[in-house]
């Protein structure tokens, strides 16, 4: 008995174009690479190349690519930065984050800033090109070490604003004394957020709760 | 359960069905689960999840992945004891309480989203322990998931790459599953 399909399940056959992608790095080197390999794809190809965030934010505007793939750290502007602002002109935006980052700091503020993927510099060319087909489509992808290290502390309490800038003077050699002076706060007060931030860091003292926040990309040293 | 040798259903558009019971530390290079939103403690996600200590879970908790129906993340090199070069993460929604036409439509997405990947050997623990049916649907929902699986074959323009394609078989009905994904692909006309 011939089957035929029921309403709901069948989408036609339909010639597509190849899936634009756009590069944003401030590694000329990266670039060169990553378009190397795209390359070879006959089903994707080259939108444009941006070298910071705000190169990014216009081009992104003019282009209209399917997919872009964009570092975290540039100057002026950080890639979160720039994804939050590409999402705000355009919520459909695809984007997927390229990092050498493999902590879930910068992995969680990525993703709730609207990225469809993480991935390390380190991946594999399939991963990279399984990823941007995937996350064309609609799919999310994430390096699995990195979804780990998300897990782990998704459900965290997130460190304030306070208790990071309190923390990002303390990776920089200050007393706790200079971080008051510096921030406008008491030293009492200062000691206040430094204990909130081990409590929630799982830190000894301030130089084990700096070096858990800066591997996992809380804070940057 | 006792082994059941791995049974070969038949070939579509340079797809390799075959029907056996997966296991998660199999060495395919993609493995397809299905995860609800909320913790069924039955579906193929959760096998999975207790293997990876509860990743899946705080994932989803967290609303990385929240299992809404359709939602789709891949994980790429999971660690052991997952065998699986990849891991597809398709989401359930609030259950598929065996309904063919839903079960199908998954099952089409996730052999669309694999023809997007390097996958050659694929394993699809899609439905069965999370979906709630009763013995009488088993054919009905092995036929669906079959039909999803070919409708996505039929919207290539040019058939894929070699794959091999193995629909879990673990519902305690194996010999019937198998039997009714074998017959929908026999019986199966392209509807252009």
């Amino acid at each position: 008995m011939p089957f035929h399909a029921p309403d709901g399940l069948y989408a036609p056959r339909a010639a597509r174009p190849p899936i634009s992608v756009m590069l944003v790095d401030d590694h000329l080197l990266l670039r060169e690479g990553v378009r190397a390999v795209i390359g070879t794809q006959p089903d994707l190809t080259i939108a444009g190349e941006a070298e910071d965030g705000a190169q990014a934010i216009a081009l992104y505007e003019r282009l209209r690519p399917d997919v872009v793939l964009m570092d975290l750290q540039m100057p002026d502007m950080s890639g979160v930065e720039a994804i939050e602002a590409i999402r705000r002109g355009d919520p459909g935006a695809r984007i997927i984050v390229l990092t050498t980052f493999s902590g879930d700091g910068r992995a969680i503020k990525a993703l709730r800033a609207g990225a469809m993927g993480y991935l390390l510099k380190a991946s594999l060319r399939k991963e990279l090109l399984d990823a941007i087909r995937s996350v064309f489509n609609g799919g999310k992808h994430l390096d699995a070490q990195v979804a780990t290290a998300i897990a782990l502390h998704v459900l965290d309490d997130d460190l304030t604003e306070r208790e990071l800038a309190v923390l990002t003077l303390a990776a920089a050699g200050n007393s706790n004394k200079q971080i008051a002076a510096r921030i406008g706060l008491s030293e009492e007060t200062v000691k206040g957020h430094m204990k909130q931030a081990f409590a929630k860091l799982g830190a000894a003292d301030r130089t084990h709760a700096v070096t858990i926040a800066a591997k996992r990309g809380l804070i940057e040293i | 359960m006792p082994p059941i040798p791995p049974r070969p259903l038949g070939q579509y558009r340079h797809v390799r069905f075959v029907a056996a019971q997966i296991a998660i530390e199999a060495p395919v290079d993609l493995l397809i689960v299905g995860m609800q939103e909320k913790d069924g403690g039955r579906s193929g996600a959760e096998q999975v999840d207790r293997a990876l200590h509860g990743t899946l879970g705080r994932l989803r908790a967290g609303g990385i992945f929240t299992g809404m129906a359709g939602e789709e993340l891949t994980l790429w090199a999971p660690p052991a004891p997952i065998g699986a070069r990849s891991l597809m993460l398709i989401g359930l929604g609030a259950g598929l309480a065996g309904d063919p036409l839903r079960i199908g439509r998954l099952t089409r997405q996730a052999m669309r989203s694999t023809l997007c990947t390097h996958a050659r050997k694929v394993a699809c623990l899609l439905g069965w322990n999370g979906l709630d049916i009763a013995e009488e649907g088993i054919e009905e929902i092995a036929a669906a998931m079959m039909r999803g699986a070919l409708l996505a074959l039929d919207g290539l323009e040019t058939p894929p790459r070699p794959i091999e394609w193995i629909f879990d078989i673990r519902n305690g009905q194996a010999q019937r599953t198998a039997a009714a994904l074998e017959n929908a692909l026999a019986t199966w006309h392209s509807p252009e």
